[in-house]
């Protein structure tokens, strides 16, 4: 069960999001890749997810207020977000919204695969 | 030595008068005598002898002592007068010393005689000389009283006097303390205006409750207003976003008499509608039980000051930002990159019986543009360092800015399958300069109508005639994106300037392409320009002298 996770990456950066989303599969997890964060509400809605990789910065939207919105609504309040930002001192900023992690770009993809398998072993032992 | 005693003799006898001549000269006195036995005789003498003394006989044929005394009385009643008889009898001796006759002397004692003259001389002269010393005191005493009016006088005018100096002193001096202050005022306030209307700042001076008493010439310049015309408020020319302030500092400065320093704008008269920066300050005036008699201020034009300051302001927070963005913008390239190569590795190492190479290939290309745009952005921070120091080197060759563009467009169309570039030619040109820098320009156009049109598809690349002539020719490039703001228009070719709307969303780059954009066209004699309107897209345009014209 645990590989066959599914993943919401939102990043605008289409390099960026297309990397991560081969990487993750190559790992084994589902991922769904939205470039537009507009889209993150009704995409969490329309398919179960089990954690988010959510970008900052993203044209259209402020990362921070889609962490907030991802977290005020009741079917999407327990799924765990790690967002992810090549701005300095961003941490505090996400973690304040709402994200569960954080990581700076650019990441060391161990790193991220680890945080990855952290925050979703913590969210399936919870549940 | 004394004169001789002058003695009157009335005497009708010649053996008496000789025996009386005999017996006072026997005395040792020193005389002279006048005998004379008749009435006549005995007046003229008075008047021409001019006795000390007269001796008289009782009884003369037809003449008596008693006549003769009362006429020597009358004549010189200071003179004693001595009765020489034999025959009178001691009563009638007495009665005539109570009438006044000096003394008496019996014809048979005239050895007592010269002791009787003596005594009646003596008496006589003290008599005189206590006549001489009360008429004397008397004098004196009127003198005195004299001297004591004059001086009571004197003493009542005088003090009458002094009153009146020190009244008139004491007018004179506050007169002359009133001309010396009113004299010290007027040099002072003729001093405080010229100084005042030297000043390059506004100044005026307030009542303690704030009623304005004075401008300076520089009030009525920045103003407009004219000397005098009280109803010319300043008020109606303070910008009313300023009021508020304004009123809190002024109602707190007159309440608690502390200096008060604020900032407002005032309506310049010369430029209707322009509001220029002050700085407002104000001064109480105390006197010396720290009574606000008087405000002193001034309006500093700080306009130009504050101006510089906003604009320092805000190149400031663009650096900053810059900075941050840099960051951001090299970390996102470094982030995909090292992310593919990583996956690379990852998918050679672990599981090399499971290659799919169109997997590799994808990421390689990923790779191979990643790192253009990282060359790009730091070949673009070296251009604006260039620019800074004015080192940047252009070439100068002749090519055709048709060619140049369509090349241009089509490898950008390579990488951005999204939106649809169009590309009209109305000339066929030559220009001179450096293809490379035009290139560049031309890239940063269709780059920022692709990145700022994120959900409009549609991109047109035109070449015209433009600018002032014929001999001009312009190429735009028209997006249908989400536009800039009309004050912005100006902003946006500023380095370091990134379009930024609320929820600090930002669109990638350095935010210096169209400053370098715009430092290539003006070294190469062109324009550059922007037409927009927010929500409705951009038309950017760049104009460069013609060097040969085709027909089309």
């Amino acid at each position: 069960m645990k590989k066959m996770a599914n993943i919401l990456v939102v990043d605008d950066d289409p390099d960026i999001g297309t990397m991560l989303k081969m990487m993750l599969e190559y790992k084994g997890y589902a991922v769904t890749l939205l470039s537009n964060a507009g889209k993150t509400e009704q995409q969490l809605s329309n398919q179960a997810t089990d954690l988010v990789i959510l970008d900052m910065l993203i044209a259209g939207t402020n990362g921070t207020d889609v962490c907030r919105s991802i977290r005020g609504n009741p079917l999407s309040a327990d799924v765990p977000v790690l967002m992810i930002s090549a701005l300095p001192d961003a941490r505090k900023v996400c973690i304040d919204a709402g994200a569960n992690d954080f990581i700076s770009k650019p990441f060391e993809m161990k790193e991220l695969l680890s945080r990855i398998t952290h925050l979703l072993t913590r969210a399936e032992s919870i549940s | 030595m004394t004169a001789d005693l002058k003695i009157l003799v009335l005497e009708d006898n010649q053996n008496d008068a000789d025996l009386l001549h005999r017996e006072l000269t026997k005395s040792g006195l020193s005389f002279i005598a006048e005998v004379v036995n008749t009435r006549e005789a005995f007046e003229h003498s008075l008047e021409n002898f001019t006795p000390d003394i007269i001796l008289s006989d009782y009884s003369l044929p037809g003449f008596d002592a008693v006549t003769a005394f009362r006429i020597k009385q009358n004549k010189l009643p200071d003179i004693p007068f001595i009765i020489v008889s034999g025959i009178i009898g001691e009563e009638n001796a007495v009665e005539l010393i109570k009438d006044g006759v000096t003394d008496y002397t019996p014809k048979n004692k005239l050895f007592t005689l010269s002791q009787k003259i003596n005594r009646a001389l003596k008496d006589t002269e003290e008599r005189k000389e206590k006549i001489i010393t009360a008429e004397k005191l008397k004098l004196q005493a009127a003198a005195l009283i004299i001297a004591n009016n004059e001086l009571l006088f004197q003493n009542e005018e005088n003090e009458k006097r002094a009153v009146e100096l020190s009244i008139t002193h004491k007018r004179l001096q506050q007169a002359g303390e009133q001309l010396q202050l009113q004299e010290v005022i007027k040099l002072s306030e003729k001093n405080f205006r010229q100084l005042a209307d030297l000043m390059p700042q506004i100044v005026w001076t307030a009542t303690p409750g704030g009623v304005i008493d004075y401008y300076n010439r520089q009030w009525f310049e920045y103003t407009g207003f004219e000397e005098g015309h009280s109803n010319q408020n300043w008020i109606a020319i303070l910008h009313a976003d300023d009021m508020e302030q304004w009123q809190k500092m002024f109602n707190d400065s007159i309440k608690t008499g502390n200096t008060y320093q604020t900032e407002f704008r005032l309506q310049d008269h010369k430029n209707s509608g322009i509001y220029r920066w002050f700085l407002c300050r104000a001064l109480p005036v105390k006197d010396s039980e720290a009574n606000i008699t008087r405000w002193i201020g001034t309006c500093t034009d700080i306009n130009d000051a504050k101006r510089k300051q906003e604009e320092l302001q805000q190149t400031e927070q663009r650096r900053a930002d810059f900075i941050k963005m840099v960051s951001h913008e090299l970390k996102t390239p470094v982030t995909s990159i090292k992310g593919y190569v990583q996956l690379l590795l990852m998918i050679l190492e672990e599981e090399q019986e499971r290659y799919n190479p169109s997997e590799i290939k994808n990421s390689l290309s990923r790779i191979n543009y990643q790192v253009s745009r990282l060359t790009r952005l730091i070949t673009e921070m070296l251009d604006v360092s260039r620019i800074e120091t004015g080192q940047l080197e252009l070439q100068n060759t002749l090519f055709s800015l048709n060619d140049l563009v369509t090349e241009t467009v089509e490898d950008i169309r390579h990488t951005n399958a999204k939106h649809t570039i169009t590309i009209q030619h109305d000339i066929n040109c030559t220009v001179k300069g450096d293809r490379d820098r035009i290139e560049q320009v031309v890239i940063n156009f269709v780059a920022n109508a692709i990145k700022y049109s994120p959900d409009n598809t549609r991109i047109e690349v035109r070449i015209q005639h433009g600018g002032a002539g014929k001999n001009q020719v312009a190429v735009s490039v028209k997006d249908e994106g989400i536009g800039i703001d009309s004050k912005e228009h100006k902003k946006i070719f500023e380095r370091f300037y990134r379009v930024r709307e609320e929820n600090e969303q930002t669109y990638p780059g350095f935010g210096i392409g169209l400053f370098i954009a715009k430092e290539i066209i003006e070294r190469h004699s062109g324009i550059i320009t922007v037409e927009s309107e927010e929500g409705k897209g951009s038309t950017f345009t760049f104009t460069l002298p013609l060097a040969t014209e085709k027909n089309i």
